[in-house]
């Protein structure tokens, strides 16, 4: 037979709005009284009724997670990190590939509130349409994950792209070189900018010069990797370290320098992008930027439960850093 | 830039537990190309829900909107020109303030010398231009409230929308945000619609307000016309601080001349051109109607030549609260009859809690109201 809260009430001698408050962890309950009763509900493998709690609330325990993709590595980490994370609170998850599409997100959207989700995560994709700047006027629990707003404060865990690329450069400069070339995808992407302004400020902050001739935009992809390195050595002076900010930018740079015969880090220092299964089979491995990912679905999930159960959230918009992880390219 | 014409737009909300609820009711708003528009009334008139039914963040149940000659009412937010501005504004704490005012033209790919272009023009607009390379952490809340400013400049809009977005500042700065805001939009003249509860930002950043109440538009006017001429006692109480005094009275004849007399038994002549321009007015005679008087048309003899005030239309009261203010003293008058009135007099006033005293109408600022329907009579 399973024990009810009423159970535990007369066993531990209080009411039974205390055992809810302590189950719960909700305030107004003596740490005392609350290890109490936790520890009575633990020994009678006490299980809340879901179903009623949610009834009470007229919501499910299910949140949303609308992502671009779930193919993409990057997302496919994150998303794993909002899971285990709901996981452990006894939430479940509903992925919804939006494809990067406004209308299917709206769909979604007015799919998971039709449901009675409990809250969403808005992963990626860009800046928020107006229905998601809608829904956060109401009180509805809403988390930005690596997106923008322009019009509200909204909720958000977002990694910060600039200290990654300072840090990728900084590391080249600390091993001797100044002349840093660097590998972007087209001028007008949003994290291309953002990987060249970490860029600029690490030479900013040693008082080097930019050259613009070291900095080559082209596709976020092998192919543009390639290129790029092609065109880096015909400048009258090559460079002899290259941070290519885009891992499959690396995988097509490491290609190009050993097919024209030089030694990598001996003759050509590389710096990648991103640690996923791509850059963990380039030889020799390779130094590069990681992106906390899983970090930012669980901080994500996290926000989103503090908002669905009414806690205090510390920051509204919360930042995470990428490290850099030095290995033998450089 | 455009003008934003509102036909009777009408907002339901359907909700399972309170049935169906009128927000905005068969509002007709004309705002032309460039003028400075404030939505104002109180918690729940439907002001917000207005701007955001221009904005697109709200669906219009009925009635027609554009935005320059286009139709928008199906037009899709990001397509409608516009930019917001809340009271609450997200600057990321991790972005210079260069790359907060520039990230949503970034994201929108925008050609990066045209952002710097728009950004560095924004910047000098708002006089922040030393505070580019800083931190949100590093300005002050006016300074980031310009940032937030900046971002909707940079963006062109058509028309800005701006939700309270000085209610989070304290006063003083409010004060000094709210004259900013007007020589921004000196400036800039990009048609601007605004929405506050504070009738003096009201009254002081309009070209026309617009009150609203319950929903309903009551009136439409620039700020002298409002303030000087109210269409019905809501607006007369609503704009000006302290409030319009409302008095219960009824008009008599005597003699050529028709007369208000009042429960507290008083009685105050109607000028004579006024009675001759209130064409409706010879259908109150023997009525009861509100008298309408704003504290400053209210003179205390005592501190006023002769000829300053009708010694006709005096009326009798006991100070009960005196307020000094500084440059003047809020007089709270009983006028006997249970009414209280506010009166503001000079500093020179000596009036004390407790004394008896006369005070003088300015009868040709008074305003006349119908009882029941409490519509200016005109």
């Amino acid at each position: 037979m399973t024990i009810t809260m009423k159970d535990i009430a007369e066993i531990v001698g209080v009411s039974e709005s205390t055992v809810s408050r302590a189950i719960n962890n909700k305030e107004g309950v003596g740490q005392e009284t609350r290890k109490e009763i936790l520890k009575v509900a633990k020994k009678n493998n006490f299980q809340p009724n879901r179903l009623a709690q949610n009834l009470a609330k007229q919501e499910t325990n299910v949140i949303g997670l609308l992502l671009p993709d779930i193919a993409s590595l990057f997302y496919s980490d994150v998303a794993r990190g909002v899971q285990d994370y709901a996981t452990s609170q006894g939430y479940q998850v509903i992925v919804c590939n939006t494809d990067d599409d406004k209308e299917q997100e709206v769909n979604y959207m007015n799919w998971l509130q039709s449901n009675k989700v409990a809250g969403m995560i808005f992963l990626g994709g860009g800046l928020v349409n107006n229905q998601i700047v809608k829904l956060g006027l109401t009180d509805y629990p809403i988390v930005l994950a690596n997106r923008l707003v322009e019009e509200v404060p909204l909720p958000s865990v977002i990694i910060d792209d600039t200290i990654g690329a300072l840090k990728a450069t900084e590391h080249l400069l600390d091993k001797g070189h100044d002349r840093i070339a660097l590998l972007l995808g087209p001028n007008n992407s949003w994290q291309a900018q953002n990987r060249l302004q970490g860029y600029k400020r690490a030479l900013k902050n040693r008082d080097i010069e930019y050259d613009q001739d070291l900095v080559i935009h082209k596709s976020w992809s092998r192919e543009g990797g390639y290129q790029g390195f092609l065109e880096l050595m015909e400048l009258e002076e090559p460079p002899r370290a290259i941070f290519a900010a885009d891992e499959l930018m690396a995988a097509g740079v490491v290609e190009a320098i050993k097919l024209g015969g030089y030694f990598i880090p001996q003759d050509i220092a590389v710096v990648g992008f991103d640690d996923t299964v791509v850059t963990s089979v380039i030889d020799p491995p390779l130094t590069t930027v990681t992106r906390p990912m899983y970090e930012l679905g669980e901080r994500s999930a996290k926000k989103l439960l503090n908002l669905i159960n009414e806690e205090e959230i510390k920051e509204e918009i919360e930042i995470l850093e990428s490290e850099l992880i030095i290995r033998e390219s450089t | 830039m455009a003008k934003v014409t509102l036909n009777d737009i009408t907002k339901v909300y359907h909700s399972n537990e309170e049935g169906d609820v009128l927000a905005v009711e068969d509002a007709n708003v004309d705002i032309k190309d460039k003028e400075f528009v404030v939505l104002v009334g109180p918690s729940g008139c439907g002001k917000s829900t207005t701007l955001r039914m221009i904005a697109g963040l709200e669906e219009i149940t009925s009635g027609e909107l554009y935005i320059g000659d286009n139709l928008v009412n199906d037009v899709a937010p990001k397509d409608r020109d516009i930019a917001m501005v809340f009271q609450n504004y997200a600057l990321y704490p991790h972005m210079n303030v260069y790359d907060n005012m520039a990230f949503g033209l970034k994201l929108r790919k925008f050609d990066p010398d045209i952002i710097d272009e728009r950004v560095t023009e924004a910047a000098k607009i708002l006089d922040i231009e030393p505070l580019l390379d800083r931190k949100p952490k590093e300005l002050s809340g006016g300074q980031r409230q310009r940032v937030a400013m900046g971002r909707a400049i940079v963006r062109e809009p058509k028309v800005f929308l701006m939700d309270e977005p000085l209610s989070n500042l304290d006063a003083k700065l409010r004060v000094q945000m709210r004259a900013e805001l007007s020589k921004l939009h000196e400036r800039l003249q990009t048609t601007t619609i605004y929405v506050t509860h504070d009738q003096v930002e009201a009254m002081t950043l309009a070209d026309r307000i617009v009150v609203l109440k319950d929903g309903i538009v009551q009136q439409i006017d620039d700020p002298i016309s409002l303030y000087s001429e109210p269409n019905n006692m809501f607006v007369g109480g609503f704009i000006g601080s302290p409030a319009m005094n409302f008095l219960k009275a009824t008009i008599k004849e005597k003699g050529n001349d028709l007369v208000l007399v009042g429960k507290g038994d008083f009685e105050v002549t109607i000028p004579d051109d006024m009675a001759k321009t209130m064409k409706d007015l010879q259908t109150y005679i023997d009525k009861e109607v509100a008298l309408g008087i704003r504290p400053e048309n209210i003179l205390d003899p005592a501190v006023h030549d002769d000829d300053e005030y009708d010694a006709d239309n005096l009326i009798d009261a006991q100070v009960e609260v005196v307020e000094p203010m500084g440059s003047e003293i809020n007089l709270y008058l009983d006028v006997g009859a249970e009414e209280s009135i506010v009166a503001v007099v000079d500093v020179n006033s000596g009036a004390e809690v407790g004394d008896e005293m006369e005070f003088a109408f300015d009868m040709n600022k008074m305003h006349i109201f119908d009882a029941e329907t409490e519509e200016a009579i005109i």
